[in-house]
């Protein structure tokens, strides 16, 4: 059954969204599996065993889906000794024990998943993403400063931080590389279900990490309905000016920046309701609001104008314009 | 004797999204996936 595609954070939703998500890589990696066989080649024994625990629900690592892609990448480019060996690696992988939502710093990593996480997080060649591990001596405090602007959320808007621990599994708290000239404040990547990376340097109190919160998770719940069909289907060659980034970006990128801003804004809203925030942390969650609004506009007119929408996508947008629409018209 | 993995995309989480354009024939490379589709969302930070 395919998921609702209202707007408002569903936990329910978001469960049923990754449970897909991994099931899809069963099965992937049972048509590999296949492949191989019908190639005269034979898949791991340890990898079959995997294929069948995914295939009962059993929870995988996001670098399990990032040993996929690059495996599967290297077979249909016919590289297929490296695309071999890293099928090897992915059956060596383990399974998650349970949803336990792990909070580390980038060097708390194994050496070899960092490399693969720089390497699938960095695929944009028009804009290079190096991360490294945070400033030493900031480990523990950034750590620390996520777990409790979290726990805050939970308490103030619990089905954002209830939908948002459905999908992610891991939070790598990074800093970026100086030499790429430019400041970030999180990100995820599809090839990397599960995780999500978060700036420790670009947060300034627990506002602006509840919103990055809310952020990244929308960017996170989007690639969650995208297993069939993307969500625009413009060839990605144009560029257009993004109401997040200061470079422009494919159509793609327009589309995620519009609908997770509507996300922030519905968050930020739900926190000033909540009654839970100083008078300073009110009054900067609704300016937050008021630049959500500007930039959700912003977005929209751009995919009006110029997007081409999968059904998936028009349906997405649909909803958080029907959301936004009270706040873009006071914004207009 | 070995031959010629082939996979079909269409059978592939995150590969059947190549656009149709681009589709891929069974056993064809595709080379590196589309980074606007698969690739990392990445949020800048505001300018101070």
């Amino acid at each position: 059954m395919l998921p609702s595609l209202h707007f408002p954070p569903d936990p329910a939703r978001a469960l049923a969204l990754d449970l897909r998500m991994r099931q899809q890589l069963a099965q992937s990696l049972a048509h590999i599996g296949q492949s191989l066989e019908n190639s005269g080649r034979s898949l791991p024994g340890a990898l079959t065993t995997r294929i069948e625990l995914l295939g009962r629900a059993g929870l995988a690592s996001p670098s399990m889906f990032g040993l996929y892609y690059e495996a599967t990448s290297a077979l249909l480019g016919n590289d297929v000794g490296p695309g071999l060996a890293l099928l090897d690696e992915l059956a060596g992988a383990p399974m998650l024990e349970d949803r336990t939502l792990s909070i580390v710093t980038f060097d708390q990593m194994p050496r070899n998943q960092q490399a693969r996480y720089r390497r699938l997080m960095d695929t944009d060649p028009e804009t290079p993403f190096r991360i490294v591990a945070p400033p030493a001596g900031l480990g523990a405090a950034s750590v620390g400063a996520f777990a409790s602007a979290l726990k805050r959320l939970r308490a103030a808007v619990p089905e954002t931080v209830d939908e948002f621990e459905a999908i992610i599994r891991e939070v790598i708290l990074v800093s970026g590389d100086p030499a790429i000239g430019y400041d970030f404040a999180g990100g995820s990547c599809y090839m990397l279900w599960g995780a999500l990376f978060i700036n420790v340097g670009a947060h300034r109190g627990d506002i602006e990490l509840m919103e990055a919160i809310a952020h990244e998770s929308a960017h996170s719940l989007l690639f969650g309905f995208t297993v069939d069909e993307p969500l625009v289907l413009d060839a990605g060659t144009q560029r257009f000016a993004s109401p997040l980034r200061d470079d422009l970006r494919p159509m793609d990128g327009i589309y995620h920046a519009t609908f997770v801003s509507a996300r922030m804004h519905w968050t930020m809203s739900r926190l000033l309701a909540s009654g839970e925030l100083s008078a300073s942390e009110a009054d900067e969650a609704s300016a937050r609001m008021q630049t959500d609004a500007r930039n959700f506009s912003a977005g929209y007119a751009t995919l009006r104008a110029h997007a081409q929408l999968s059904a998936t996508g028009q349906q997405l947008l649909d909803g958080a314009l029907a959301y936004m629409e009270p706040y873009t018209s006071e914004a207009a | 004797m070995q031959r010629t993995i082939q996979l079909d995309a269409s059978k592939l989480l995150g590969f059947k999204l190549v656009p149709r354009a681009g589709f891929v024939q069974i056993g064809a490379k595709i080379g590196k996936v589309p980074p606007a589709v698969l690739g990392a969302k990445i949020g800048k930070a505001p300018p101070p």
